[in-house]
């Protein structure tokens, strides 16, 4: 017999983005932007530079009042107040930089979200800091060591850490494989399919980097023309007709994924 | 807490997490209940452990009324139960898998160091401070050798000088800064002439309040004051712009460009200084006798004309110029603890933040003291 956590109601989608709508400005950056992410699922989005991929990520995370438009985590509207707490610590985020405290050390910055959120016991507390720094790949030294000391890689590593130190159910990853060289690129991928396996995550990643769209996203989100033009898995946008999408996959670069993943 | 006409939430509440230790056929069996997760737990691994004795592990687990389980959960009954079995057999598939994840409790470690000897940490504590105090005698040394050399380049090649960052800092640090510098200056000097007037009076000699005023102004607080506003207005934004820099690795593409950091942040910072300060304390002087004369005209009669004409008189000139005399020796040092902390900062924020207080800190403690050798050295010069 398998039985799994009792059900309380998690049918909502982990993210639902409805008529979204921001300005700056004059500018119109998204306008009646759709996007639902499905439960379990890596979702990658893509757009050009300056198309509102970060600030769709602000916006999502609350860092960013929308002009229009409704954001749900979890079925819970962000900007209700109320429940904010609950969604929060559901939630984790790896910024571009990592964002890690820079005054801390790794272990402490993995612990301060247990401080935060949590009464467990400091040993506890520590052990499990250690656990996740081991399971975001890094040697156990690199616990004692400050953000400053680490390689751009392992600070990525770091924040990964941190950003799965709750269990959260949702993880978001800002340009994961960004100024990483393709070895530590191809591990990161690895890496965030894993914790999706083991952890039972939804990831939720802003990425430029075809590889990584071929290896582990489930699906691709493109923003462009201020809304999200077409949610599919790769294979089927390669085939996409759409005059950006094209340009992106079946560029150079996107030819030479293609071949490698197919 | 799920409000009406709401989707369901995705997680209704936290159950508190609870557990109970039941003797059964093989042996001790842990009941658990409740949300075994970060949020749920509590303090109860704690609790746990304190019951368990040595030797008495239970070897069962039951899951019955066991809610939502996470990483946190998991590690906290591997612990209590001192290996992952327990978890692997049970028919929760959430379980199995973070048992596969938290791994054998002897695994995943926190590093800690060895803890040394009292007498050990006490000898190293007393060796890093004497580096570390060496190490910034150095590097005030080093700073201050390249400064001269800078400023030495300057003058053999007028034309180095870089004059909008030189104008902007006059602006910002300098004009800016005169309303505050008078307004502080006014109610020192009124202060002064209250003080003054209430402690003269007794003597019948409440006209000299003329002479205190414009002697304490002149030869001290209008220096003083300008020079201290200037240290907490700037040497705090110099810290702090060329830390950001730093952390920025602004400077580092600067230096890779061949700028020399010198020429294009701290010269223009101590010139701008050197020029500014002596202005703020003349117009300190203004707003000090200002303040004295206000005082003086509400408390004592002392008429506006009568105050100005018997300043001109009684107070020499020398006073004054003994207090815009140190107003470059100031500017100097304010504007090189600035520079040099804000040079100094390294990566992290922590030390942005160090560095702009102790270059706010290192300038008014200097400010002080260089006033207090002037004192003594005008004293002796019977100034």
């Amino acid at each position: 017999m398998t039985s799994d956590a009792p059900d309380r109601g998690s049918a909502a989608p982990p993210i639902r983005v409805t008529g979204l709508r921001t300005e700056f400005g004059d500018t119109l950056i998204h306008d009646d932007l759709n996007l639902d992410v499905k439960a379990g699922e890596i979702l990658g989005l893509v757009g050009g530079s300056g198309s509102g991929k970060s600030v769709l990520l602000n916006t999502i995370l609350g860092l960013k009042t929308p002009d229009a438009g409704k954001v749900e985590l979890f079925g819970h509207d962000i900007q209700e107040g109320g429940e904010r707490d609950e969604v929060e610590r559901r939630i984790g985020v790896l910024f571009q930089n990592g964002a890690l405290f820079s005054a801390l050390t790794v272990q402490e910055n993995v612990e301060a979200p247990f401080l935060e959120h949590s009464d467990l016991p400091m040993e506890l507390v520590g052990k499990l800091a250690a656990l996740k720094i081991k399971l975001a790949g890094l040697p156990e030294d690199a616990g004692a060591k400050k953000p400053a000391e680490l390689s751009g890689g392992m600070r990525k590593r770091a924040g990964i850490a941190r950003a799965i130190a709750l269990d959260p159910a949702l993880l978001f990853l800002d340009e994961p494989t960004s100024g990483l060289d393709p070895i530590a690129a191809n591990e990161f991928d690895e890496l965030i399919r894993t914790l999706r396996d083991a952890l039972g995550l939804t990831v939720f990643l802003i990425t430029h980097d075809l590889d990584t769209l071929h290896a582990i996203c489930d699906r691709v989100a493109v923003l462009a023309e201020r809304k999200v033009i077409a949610v599919a898995p790769v294979e089927d946008l390669e085939r996409s007709e759409h005059p950006w999408v094209r340009d992106f996959f079946q560029g150079p670069r996107g030819r030479a994924a293609q071949r490698t993943y197919n | 807490m799920s409000v009406p006409g709401h989707n369901p939430p995705f997680e209704v509440g936290v159950e508190s997490a609870r557990y109970e230790l039941r003797q059964s056929g093989e042996g001790l069996c842990l009941a658990i209940g409740g949300d075994w997760t970060a949020f749920g737990l509590g303090n109860l691994p704690t609790e746990i452990m304190r019951s368990l004795t040595e030797g008495s592990r239970p070897k069962a687990l039951d899951v019955q009324s066991l809610g939502h389980v996470d990483s946190a959960g998991a590690l906290a009954l591997v612990e209590a139960l001192g290996s992952t079995a327990p978890l692997e057999a049970s028919d929760r598939q959430d379980l199995r898998r973070l048992a596969d994840l938290v791994g054998a409790p002897s695994e995943a470690r926190q590093v800690t160091e060895p803890a040394a000897s009292a007498i050990n940490t006490f000898f190293a504590r007393i060796g890093r401070q004497v580096e570390r105090f060496i190490g910034q005698i150095w590097a005030v040394m080093d700073f201050q050798g390249r400064l001269v050399v800078a400023l030495g380049r300057h003058l053999r090649n007028p034309k180095r000088l870089r004059l909008t960052p030189l104008f902007s800092v006059m602006e910002q640090a300098g004009i800016n800064a005169i309303p505050i510098v008078m307004m502080m200056c006014f109610f020192i000097g009124a202060i002064v002439a209250l003080v003054g007037a209430n402690l003269l009076s007794t003597f019948g000699v409440s006209a000299f309040t003329v002479e205190l005023v414009g002697v304490a102004i002149l030869r001290e607080f209008g220096a003083v004051i300008a020079a201290i506003l200037f240290a907490g207005r700037s040497a705090s934004a110099f810290a702090a712009e060329i830390g950001a820099m730093r952390m920025n690795q602004e400077v580092d593409a600067m230096k890779v460009m061949g700028v020399d950091e010198f020429d294009a942040l701290v010269v223009p910072r101590v010139l701008a200084a050197l020029l500014m300060v002596p202005i703020l304390t003349f117009c300190g002087d203004i707003g000090g006798i200002l303040g004295g004369l206000l005082v003086s005209w509400a408390t004592m009669d002392i008429s506006p004309v009568f105050f100005l004409e018997r300043t001109v008189d009684t107070v020499s000139l020398t006073h004054f110029w003994i207090g815009l005399v140190k107003a470059p020796f100031f500017a100097l040092v304010i504007a090189a603890a600035g520079c040099g902390k804000g040079l100094a900062v390294s990566g992290d924020t922590e030390s942005l933040g160090k560095g702009v207080t102790s270059a706010v800190v290192q300038s008014i403690f200097l400010i002080i003291m260089f006033d207090a050798i002037f004192a003594v050295i005008f004293m002796e010069l019977d100034l």
